[in-house]
């Protein structure tokens, strides 16, 4: 099996090729849909099957590393790119890392995409929708199995298209396609970051690969016995391999939305639902996460990096979670609270423990795909109504969907023994740990947002679940703002086939969702309560012994910055748990005691109120973050390009160079042309003038220099 | 005595006085006589050094010079023929239409 690893990133590619070209295969457009919706989950879930078999071949292997072509029939070294001594090859790299996250995008990415079947049954547009999902499924593996960098950049790349496309989706009304614009070009910055990071590896290692057989990838050479050496040997110095991982960062900053690139994930929640669940909550945000751990022998022998990286990540985590408390729109919340768990991923990365940032990003795949896919439902259920203040009295209603969105709740907020408790009280440990000091303050910091974290968390269920409904009779009016709207337009939509529980214009009762949506529920709900205790505890420390062979140990961190090791921990672990479980469940419970006052409005301040209060334009405004960009880069930078680019630069001296020189040469012409008066006699004159002048030169010339040696006239006198 | 020297006088004369006439002249028949003057002066100049230095090459020359204007002269007395056809004039300055 392991010689056809291959198969686990053809498999989407091919449902990518077949759903691209269904429309010309399927006449009918609902049989089209029916065959796509078969396709599209059963590629990546069959995907799922091959990388779960590969598994177990790759753990028994000593290295527990294996390297394996991409294009089959082809060798581990088929190049790509062969310029001299520089090669870069169609090569998978299969490792715990690399595993850990196909297993989660095949897995979590199969459920979304079951899901979607669901989701998606009435866009007409479905195809065009499962063509860009098994595109991305695609990618995101290339990115996380890639052997090198540009096989990973590659990836990269892609899963940031197909987040464009994605986002952009509903593409007829134009703040999606903004927002795809938006999530586009920051990430633009990143990806240079990331460019700019490759070129310096390759100058200090001279190879892209990480892992090679003899020993010369550049992860084999960084973690070299005695410090990272170059492609020749040397060691290489500190300021180097900061300048490498502080360039890769940037990368990291923008696919993982960290500040000052974190602007583009909240709005990417103008995709539809599974999307914002796969991309922008499961798997492509967690990418930056997965390189820097990929990376993490560089980044642990440049201890400056590291401490950009966890300052970046509390801060972050920080600035999510306050934003995240305000926020009307269900899926807004569900963003910010992403953006803040990234921070705690990166903050876990910062302080040397790549594993429980890891650990993170597998427990957060669930809950997060859960709570998102969970609030599909519920908007799914409203008629395409997003905003909280709509909402209200749906548990009633909707019971099942509120016990998924109620365990997916309780794992985020760290409630104890569900996932999110078992990692995000790893990432805390961790950071009290700090090798590079500020550690008790990290671990304010850190229990502060996940006390904020349950706090909002539990706002959204109480605005969405246990209020008054502020809606009438349970019956809704198709909402105006809905993505759902987009498809007015579509000629198709009133007569979509398989109109089982119709949303746009059903019978405008609140309804559970089809099974297609529920099952890939039930699944990530088991999993977001027993993955966490199964993982951290009963097995005790399974999952870092699975990733050991992938990242580098924290004993190479804490000796490159040369402390000691093996002191007692600040507090015993048992300890870090009862204050982790308080700190959660006072989140919870505050926010049920404020709410519970506030059945009928589901609000805590009065509209009147909140726009008086400037604690809450800030946070509402998100730390105006986005004002200060478009005053710094839209008005002074369209200022710039208007003015001084466009009018002096462009208009002025690029045009008036051009324009400059063809006018001086028609006024050179204007002058010279009446030399050509078209009378011969003229034109002899001006040759004899030149002969004259050219002759005189030359005579001139010959009468400064000796004259030549003349031969005398032979027997002159003779002739005469 | 006739030396090179008065060879080479007479042919800088004949030369000055072809060269004005090709530059005053408006007939181009004139032109043309002029211009077979300045050849001449030339051949002479090259008969006369050839002489001087006892050398064969500067009478070659001359015959060779001699065909090449006998060509010339009659290509050039064509181009006559034509200009007057379609202009019904020789008049070398009214011939001027290829200009600014």
């Amino acid at each position: 099996m392991l010689q056809n690893a291959w198969l686990i990133v053809w498999l989407p590619l091919l449902g990518f090729f077949f759903h691209a070209i269904s429309g010309l295969i399927f006449k009918d457009r609902a049989a089209q849909k029916r065959v796509v919706a078969y396709i599209a989950p059963g590629v990546v879930l069959a995907a799922f099957l091959v990388t779960c078999a590969v598994l177990p071949e790759v753990m028994a292997l000593p290295a527990h590393r294996a390297t394996v072509p991409l294009i089959p029939g082809l060798g581990t070294d088929a190049p790509w790119i062969k310029m001299g001594g520089f090669q870069v090859n169609f090569a998978l790299l299969l490792d715990p890392l690399s595993l850990l996250m196909a297993l989660i995008v095949t897995g979590v990415g199969g459920l979304i995409h079951v899901y979607a079947t669901g989701y998606m049954a009435e866009d007409p547009e479905q195809p065009r929708f499962f063509t860009y999902f098994n595109l991305f499924i695609f990618m995101m593996l290339l990115l996380v199995m890639a052997e090198n960098f540009l096989l990973m950049f590659v990836g990269w790349e892609g899963v940031g298209t197909c987040s464009y496309l994605l986002i952009s989706f509903w593409y007829t009304q134009v703040e999606n396609a903004k927002a795809g614009n938006k999530a586009f070009i920051v990430n633009r910055v990143g990806d240079l970051g990331f460019a700019l990071g490759m070129m310096a590896v390759w100058s200090v290692f001279g190879t892209l690969s990480f892992f090679t057989t003899d020993g010369r990838g550049v992860l084999d050479l960084a973690a070299v016995e005695g410090g990272a050496r170059d492609v020749l040997g040397n060691p290489v110095s500190a300021g180097t391999l900061t300048l490498i991982c502080m360039l890769l960062f940037v990368g990291a900053m923008g696919k993982s939305a960290q500040i000052p690139l974190w602007v583009w994930l909240p709005d990417a929640m103008a995709g539809p639902t599974p999307v914002s669940a796969l991309i922008h909550a499961a798997t492509m945000v967690t990418a930056g996460v997965v390189m820097v751990t990929r990376c993490s022998w560089l980044f642990v022998q440049a201890p400056d990096a590291m401490q950009l990286v966890g300052w970046i990540g509390i801060a972050t985590a920080f600035m999510g979670a306050t934003i995240g408390l305000v926020q009307n729109d269900i899926k807004r919340v569900l963003a910010f609270s992403t953006v803040s768990q990234l921070g705690y991923m990166f903050l876990a990365c910062g302080v040397g423990n790549f594993t429980a940032g890891m650990f993170h990003v597998t427990t957060h795949a669930f809950f997060k795909a859960l709570l998102f896919l969970g609030s599909g439902a519920v908007i799914h259920s409203m008629l395409g109504e997003q905003d909280m203040r709509r909402m209200g009295g749906l548990r009633k209603l909707i019971p099942r969907t509120w016990l998924m969105m109620f365990i997916g709740t309780y794992a985020i907020a760290g409630f104890p023994l569900l996932s999110g408790f078992w990692s995000k009280d790893e990432i805390l440990e961790a950071a009290l740990e700090s090798p590079w000091g500020s550690g008790p303050l990290l671990y304010g910091i850190g229990l502060l947002t996940a006390f904020m974290t349950a706090f909002y968390m539990n706002r959204l269920m109480w605005k969405t679940f246990y209020t008054e409904p502020r809606f009438v009779d349970g019956q809704l009016v198709p909402h105006h703002h809905s993505n759902f709207d987009a498809h007015d337009g579509h000629e198709e939509h009133a007569h979509a086939g398989g109109d089982e529980h119709g949303h746009a214009h059903g019978s405008g009762k609140v309804h559970e969702s089809p099974p297609s949506m529920m099952v890939p529920l039930y699944v990530l709900a088991v999993l977001s309560v027993g993955f966490g205790i199964v993982m951290a505890h009963f097995t005790g420390g399974r999952f870092e012994h699975f990733l050991e062979p992938s990242v580098a140990p924290k004993s190479l961190y804490v000796s490159a910055l040369r402390h000691e090791e093996g002191h007692a921990p600040l507090i015993p672990p048992v300890v870090g748990f009862v204050i982790s479980s308080v700190v959660g469940i006072a989140g919870l419970s505050l926010a049920a005691l404020l709410y519970r006052q506030k059945m009928q409005t589901g609000a805590l301040l009065p509209e009147a109120e909140k726009a008086r209060n400037p604690v809450y334009q800030f946070l509402y405004n998100k730390w105006w973050w986005d004002a200060l960009y478009e005053r710094i880069f839209l008005q002074t930078g369209g200022w710039l390009a208007d003015r001084v680019l466009w009018r002096l630069v462009d208009a002025g001296i690029v045009d008036g160079i051009v324009n400059g020189v063809a006018g001086a040469v028609g006024l050179m012409a204007r002058i010279f042309r009446r030399v050509q008066t078209g009378y011969v006699r003229n034109y002899a004159l001006v040759m004899l003038l030149g002969v004259v002048i050219l002759v005189g030169g030359l005579l001139y010339q010959w009468s400064k220099e000796p004259p030549l040696p003349v031969r005398e006239r032979p027997s002159a006198a003779g002739v005469q | 005595m006739i030396t090179t020297e008065h060879y080479l006088v007479l042919s800088a004369i004949l030369f000055t006085v072809g060269t004005i006439g090709v530059l005053v002249k408006r007939n181009p028949i004139v032109i043309f006589m002029c211009i077979e003057l300045m050849l001449n002066a030339a051949n002479l100049t090259l008969v006369a050094l050839g002489r001087h230095f006892g050398q064969v090459n500067g009478q070659m020359y001359v015959i060779f010079a001699l065909a090449v204007a006998a060509a010339e002269v009659s290509v050039g007395l064509g181009i006559i023929v034509a200009i007057f056809r379609t202009k019904e004039t020789i008049n070398i300055d009214e011939v001027n239409l290829m200009k600014f």
